[in-house]
């Protein structure tokens, strides 16, 4: 169960079973997204939730490498091709290019994240040599989660897949800096902050899903600020605020009795006992 | 040279550094960055502790997140029309409650696995840092948005800067973390952890994890390690911050657009020249490191 750090990390939940969660679940959130304007950004904040679990446990995976300093840095360089490739995606099925299948936007965005993530895991590889086995797997998951997730936020606050829509409500007046930092740090965090001899997969996993659901919560304040999201006069933020807050409560609480279970001892007070050096 | 335009920019740059020392006390407590690996190699040499362990990425990628998150809900509060100083305290204390959240998920994840080594999970140890820990980050998130939001807003009819709140309020954080990173930690208690060392021998690698875990009376704690850096480095990270906000502005305040090109390449050859003259000035006057 362990992830030391220079060798593949053991699992209790299978990688297949939390890409399929990733994926599916980042899918049916976004295409929920124009369902209405008070269901559909709670369900693209879930599929974002979602898309965040598998991301966490693609970082898992090849950080168990002994990546270390480099968790966080995966992480950031992931989401940076996530999103180049979600922009080029949702912006290339919106073009004269693909003119009426505006739909295809989010599975285009995801196949690109992917694409780019597995030729800069490649390039890694072959030019700059790291030795890791499973690099291209993984940074193509962890980009596609990056995707997912950034495409899942952007949707709920913007009420639409569109990029014309996420054009002038996400990326002019900036969010798009928030959804990048925060979706990196929600993905990196679980592992890294996990770290160590005594990681477990379950453990990291429940933590995953408090930070997804921390940050859907933020999305959900932030969301007051698109006043069109409101359905028979119940406005999105607050179910989003209300389901964020309910999830992290839930994942929040496992999380730290697992880690009171789990933990050599949980003391009080007082200092810690006497050793063989 | 407007002098209301100066003023403002002058108030960014005593805000920022506020803002630079806040950040730089605030990870030292929590161990962040440089100091926990320290701490976080402590266990397997043999040496339980009750300090905190705040591994939250690295503190720009911190930092970013904190203050966007900030400066993201000050904006949107300001676009519905809510008084400023309203919003950027609201929205630093949002980022501030979300950094005490991934303080205790970080602290406990890295505790617990290190179970083997037998390393208890002090929790009075957290809770009572957390404080500390929330206090800073406040100061430091409300003066990053603070100064964030004066640099957006139209005095005299034009921004002092194009960019949208939460985008600069991201980039003022990483900025503000990578030097809290950097010129903080040349002062981030390394002094303080390996107190049980002669002073100014660096930190040999045989010697990382070696850390003092005791005090004058009982064991020695993350607030111990504030205290310490609450001297040096937590000042000097504010006065780089600061200065940097404030000059990034200055030249072309007071100098114009190309003049205030040409005014930034004079100061980075004069602090080329006043480092160098540092540099060597302190090799000659102390010469290297005796056993």
């Amino acid at each position: 169960m362990s992830a030391a750090g220079g060798g593949p990390a053991g699992s209790a939940i299978s990688s297949e079973l939390l890409l399929v969660i990733g994926i599916i679940g980042g899918l049916i959130g976004i295409y929920l997204t124009p369902l209405n304007h008070l269901f559909g950004p709670l369900f693209a904040s879930l599929g974002a939730v979602c898309a965040i679990v598998w991301g966490s446990d693609a970082i898992r995976r090849v950080a168990s490498y002994g990546l270390g300093t480099g968790v966080p840095s995966i992480g950031y360089m992931s989401l940076s091709i996530g999103i180049i490739g979600t922009l080029a995606g949702i912006a290339l099925a919106s073009s004269s290019l693909l003119r009426g299948l505006s739909v295809v936007g989010p599975v285009l965005a995801l196949v690109l994240s992917m694409v780019l993530g597995l030729v800069v895991a490649i390039l890694a590889k072959k030019v700059v040599g790291m030795k890791i086995p499973i690099l291209e797997r993984c940074t193509a998951e962890i980009a596609g989660a990056a995707a997912l997730s950034v495409l899942g936020f952007s949707a709920a606050f913007a009420g639409s897949y569109d990029f014309a829509q996420i054009l002038t409500l996400v990326i002019g007046p900036g969010y798009i800096a928030l959804f990048f930092i925060l979706n990196t740090l929600a993905i990196q965090h679980p592992f890294n902050a996990c770290l160590g001899p005594n990681e477990n997969q379950v453990r990291t996993l429940k933590l995953a899903g408090a930070c997804g659901f921390l940050a859907m919560v933020i999305i959900g304040i932030i969301t007051i600020g698109n006043p069109a999201l409101t359905w028979k006069g119940i406005p999105a933020s607050l179910l989003i605020n209300i389901v964020g807050l309910g999830g992290w409560i839930i994942f929040f609480k496992k999380y730290v009795s697992a880690s009171f279970k789990e933990a050599a001892s949980v003391k009080w007070t007082g200092l810690w006992p006497k050793i063989e050096e | 040279m407007d002098p209301l335009t100066l003023g403002i920019v002058a108030l960014m740059g005593a805000a920022a550094t506020i803002a630079g020392a806040s950040e730089d006390i605030e990870t030292d407590i929590g161990s962040e960055s440089n100091p926990n690996s320290q701490v976080q190699l402590a266990p397997q040499m043999g040496h339980l502790h009750r300090f905190i362990n705040k591994a939250v990425a690295g503190e720009p990628v911190a930092y970013g997140a904190w203050a966007g998150i900030a400066g993201t809900i000050a904006f949107v509060l300001l676009n519905l029309h809510i008084m400023p100083i309203l919003a950027i305290t609201v929205g630093a204390a949002v980022g501030t409650l979300i950094l005490v959240v991934y303080t205790i998920t970080s602290h406990m994840g890295r505790i617990v696995s290190q179970s083997q080594f037998q390393q208890p999970l002090f929790m009075d140890a957290l809770l009572e840092a957390l404080g500390p820990i929330a206090g800073h980050g406040f100061i430091a998130l409300f003066c990053i948005v603070g100064l964030s939001t004066l640099i957006v807003m139209p005095i005299n009819g034009t921004p002092l800067h194009i960019f949208p709140l939460p985008l600069l309020a991201v980039i003022w954080g990483i900025t503000l973390g990578a030097i809290g990173s950097s010129t903080g930690d040349v002062h981030y208690g390394s002094e303080s952890e390996y107190q049980h060392y002669p002073f100014g021998g660096g930190i040999p690698v045989a010697n990382q994890g070696d850390i003092t875990t005791k005090a004058e009376l009982g064991a020695k704690n993350s607030i111990d390690v504030g205290n310490f850096c609450a001297k040096f480095g937590g000042p000097l990270t504010g006065i780089c911050f600061g200065f940097l906000v404030f000059f990034s502005f200055w030249i072309t305040v007071v100098f114009g657009l190309i003049g205030g090109l040409i005014a930034g390449l004079v100061i980075v050859l004069l602090l080329l020249f006043i480092n160098e003259r540092l540099e060597n000035f302190a090799r000659t006057k102390y010469g290297p490191y005796k056993e």
